[in-house]
């Protein structure tokens, strides 16, 4: 049966391109139709099934100096080579040529809508830019892993290719991508912590298949020294929100969040949107949630300054750590346009 | 304190015109089970179905899943709920009819914040231990303006009842196995492992509702509790909510209690079982997680404990505390907790922070999620029933009415298919990153 071979574009910069060293490290892209470099390997890997169609080559300072350009260039020439697949460096740890393995592995997925690969070491400052947006293989430090991480990114891209399942990140040995999906085990849990504590208890080697993590410890900002003079908001994980639901906040796992005029809130239609927490006792006095009916007395007395009128509020129920950053990086961002001085955070 | 279960295999589940158990197929008479709800002021009558492992079925608005089982001697069925009697559960013989279950559905989607459901068949199915035995479906219809509480306690007890009957029905037929469990003989050279369990948390109460968990007793605010491993088994711990990822079946058979008791005596000493609440303050908390290490410690004389929990941050964060607690105490402690959220990774996602709790098992994440076809048969909802996909929701009796029809191409969650995520360890998943 005579098979169509899928279409394969590697890109590699000016040193695998064999075009030289750093000190042609400022020459733009050029297309060569064939495999070089790296891409012979993938080449004779991937022969039953694909051919490389051409290689993309880019020196590391022209990518680096104008990233934003440099992708719509590479991006184009990417798609007059009709790819089916991209295979991008590998990068192993060099800083620059991480960043537009990358970007090109990023950009031409998300363009082209094709499946896309590439390899870094796991410290390269490029991985947590991109590990989302692409598979990156696992590689050591040193160009001199090709041949051992060169079979793992092409098996990897012709399963894309096949649309088959890819493993997990250990199994396959790519770097995670935060995606958290379940897998069946041999033994249920009882089963697996009975012996794990049988283990611990013998002081026998074990695996937790979870460990607790390291937070980030935040200094507490200094305190207020005269509260007369402050203007102070409230903000909240407590999903008390208009029926409406403008802003689309969920009842778990929301990325949104809202603002609301306090009086506004209460007099039309509302609700507690989180389902983490019986919402019947905010419900029944919203002050237990955000006490802005002690506050308008210390408003009234002089000892705060003022009272933001808008509340600010976002659902805390299984929200990831990065999802609750950026949450609370805009919602920070949000308060200083408006001039607050201070906050106070409630939480549920 | 023994417990023997003696256990019968049915085979099949079919209607007839007599309730009766012959060469393995158990024969209902609707009527039998109808009867019931005359007894249940609130309900008008029950629709009842049979659904088949490799149905193109799908069964919404699951509170709960049951084993058929009665007490053949030496104590009552379900003292606290079934009767005003109170026994304590766990001694006797009890008859437990496998190879079914007994699924309880309540009808109206938006009286409980967490229900669950389950499809007879397809990719969730294959993983999903009540999808491979027959069901018998229980979907109580309610008066309107039926209140809830009345409503789900009445669902708990017809479930049950109709646990008890059908046990009952298979009397005449000799037991396949017996089991007998019983630590009560201690044994300190083995290493000697207990159970704390948390079994409910006050968060998830609907309205102020405070569910009667404990011999039909609510117990919000408890203090931990000692309680014999064979009274869980046998009828001291109810479920009357929304589902959680536990079912009374899973209780029934408690994986952790049944092996704990399995291996008593050989290569463990099962030194016994704590109750414990989530804490919604953080007082209660610190109170909580320091006496139940020293109850594990000065009164059941433990060298490790396996903790679980229900469902939620705040029950993680108690179990965490126990377990740490524990390790202070020089008590090994393994805690059984998931993952909250499916688009990040393991390194910053356990909610235990405590670095002394160093083995912890993962039994998944909630939002592994599945897309799952259209169905021929829904039950436990009228036909235009939405299926609330754990994105959408209902919160309080508020409804966010966004979900897609039920009997069509729906999404889901793990933790919303009831079997395959299980709070006390029945289930097999893990979490793992890609």
């Amino acid at each position: 049966m005579e098979n169509k071979k899928w279409r394969v574009v590697c890109y590699i910069n000016q040193f695998f391109g064999q075009i030289g060293g750093e000190e042609m490290a400022h020459v733009g892209f050029s297309v060569k139709p064939e495999a070089v470099g790296p891409g012979l390997l993938f080449q004779k890997l991937l022969q039953d099934e694909c051919e490389v169609v051409g290689t993309i080559i880019c020196g590391d300072n022209y990518f680096a100096e104008n990233t934003e350009g440099a992708v719509a260039e590479g991006v184009a020439l990417a798609a007059e080579l009709k790819p089916d697949l991209l295979i991008a460096g590998p990068a192993f740890n060099a800083g620059r040529y991480g960043i537009s393995c990358g970007n090109m592995a990023a950009a031409v997925g998300k363009e082209l809508n094709i499946p896309t690969v590439t390899g870094m070491y796991p410290e390269n400052p490029a991985v947590d830019l991109f590990r989302k947006d692409t598979y990156i293989v696992e590689t050591g430090i040193l160009s001199s892993q090709l041949r051992k991480v060169a079979p793992v990114m092409a098996d990897i891209g012709l399963r894309l290719l096949r649309q088959e399942p890819i493993g997990s990140a250990a199994k396959e040995g790519y770097i995670k991508r935060d995606i958290i999906l379940n897998e069946e085990q041999p033994e249920n849990a009882a089963h697996r912590a009975i012996e794990m504590v049988l283990n611990k208890i013998k002081g026998e080697p074990f695996v937790s298949e979870l460990l607790p993590p390291h937070f980030d410890e935040v200094e507490p900002a200094p305190a207020v020294k005269d509260l007369s003079k402050i203007k102070l908001a409230l903000v909240t994980d407590g999903g008390l929100i208009p029926e409406a639901n403008p802003d689309h906040l969920k009842p778990n796992g929301s990325t949104t969040w809202g603002h609301y005029d306090w009086d506004e809130l209460l007099a039309d239609k509302h609700f507690v949107i989180h389902s983490g927490y019986d919402g019947t006792w905010v419900l029944e006095n919203p002050n237990r949630l955000f006490p802005v009916d002690v506050l308008r007395e210390y408003e009234a007395a002089g000892e705060i300054g003022v009272l933001e009128p808008e509340v600010y509020v976002a659902c805390g129920n299984c929200a990831s750590v990065s999802g609750s950053k950026a949450k609370g990086e805009q919602i920070a961002q949000a308060l200083l346009e408006k001039e607050i001085d201070a906050v106070i955070l409630t939480s549920t | 304190m023994k417990l023997t279960v003696e256990t019968v295999q049915i085979k099949d589940l079919q209607f007839g015109e007599k309730t009766r158990f012959e060469e393995g197929v158990l024969y209902i008479n609707k009527q039998d089970i109808l009867d019931f709800a005359k007894e249940e002021p609130c309900f008008e009558t029950l629709k009842i179905d049979i659904a088949r492992p490799g149905d193109s079925t799908r069964i919404i608005n699951v509170v709960d899943v049951v084993e058929p089982r009665c007490k053949v001697s030496g104590n009552i069925d379900w003292p606290g709920v079934l009767s005003d009697d109170y026994e304590i559960a766990g001694s006797g013989v009890t008859r437990a009819a496998k190879g079914m279950g007994i699924t309880l559905c309540q009808n109206n989607t938006y009286w409980s914040r967490k229900w669950g459901s389950y499809d007879m068949s397809g990719e969730c199915a294959k993983i999903n231990p009540y999808a491979k035995m027959p069901q018998l479906v229980i979907e109580p219809m309610a008066e309107e303006g039926a209140d809830f509480r009345d409503y789900r306690e009445g669902l708990r007890r017809v479930g049950y009842k109709t646990s008890v009957l059908i046990a009952k029905t298979t009397l005449g037929v000799a037991p396949e196995s017996t089991e007998t469990f019983d630590n009560e003989t201690q044994y300190p050279d083995l290493p000697s492992i207990a159970y704390s369990y948390q079994i409910y948390s006050k968060q998830y109460d609907t309205q102020n509702y405070r569910e009667p968990m404990v011999y039909g007793n609510a117990i919000p605010d408890s203090l931990p509790l000692i309680m014999r491993p064979t009274e869980v088994l046998d009828g001291a711990i109810s479920l009357c909510g929304g589902f959680r990822c536990v079912t009374t079946y899973e209780i029934q058979n408690h994986p952790i209690i049944v092996e704990l008791m399995r291996r008593h005596g050989k290569d463990i000493n099962f030194a016994g079982v704590l109750i414990t609440v989530t804490s919604v303050e953080a007082k209660h908390r610190y109170l909580v997680s320091k006496m139940a290490a020293n109850l594990l410690k000065e009164e059941l004389h433990a060298d490790g404990v396996i903790v679980t929990k229900g469902v939620g941050g705040a029950s993680t964060l108690c179990v965490g505390a126990i377990a740490s607690e524990a390790e202070k105490l020089g008590i090994k402690a393994v805690p059984i907790i998931q993952i909250l959220n499916g688009k990040s990774n393991l390194d910053v996602e356990c909610l235990i922070s405590e670095q002394n709790v160093d083995g912890i098992v993962c039994s998944g994440t909630y939002y592994h999620n599945f897309t799952l076809p259209p169905v021929e048969t829904l039950l436990g909802g009228p036909e235009d029933a939405l299926y609330l996909s754990g994105d959408d929701g209902v919160i309080g009796g508020h409804k966010i009415a966004t979900g897609d029809p039920a009997k069509g191409q729906v999404r889901s969650t793990y933790m919303k298919q009831v079997g395959l995520m299980s709070q006390i360890g029945f289930s097999y998943g893990m979490a793992v990153d890609y």
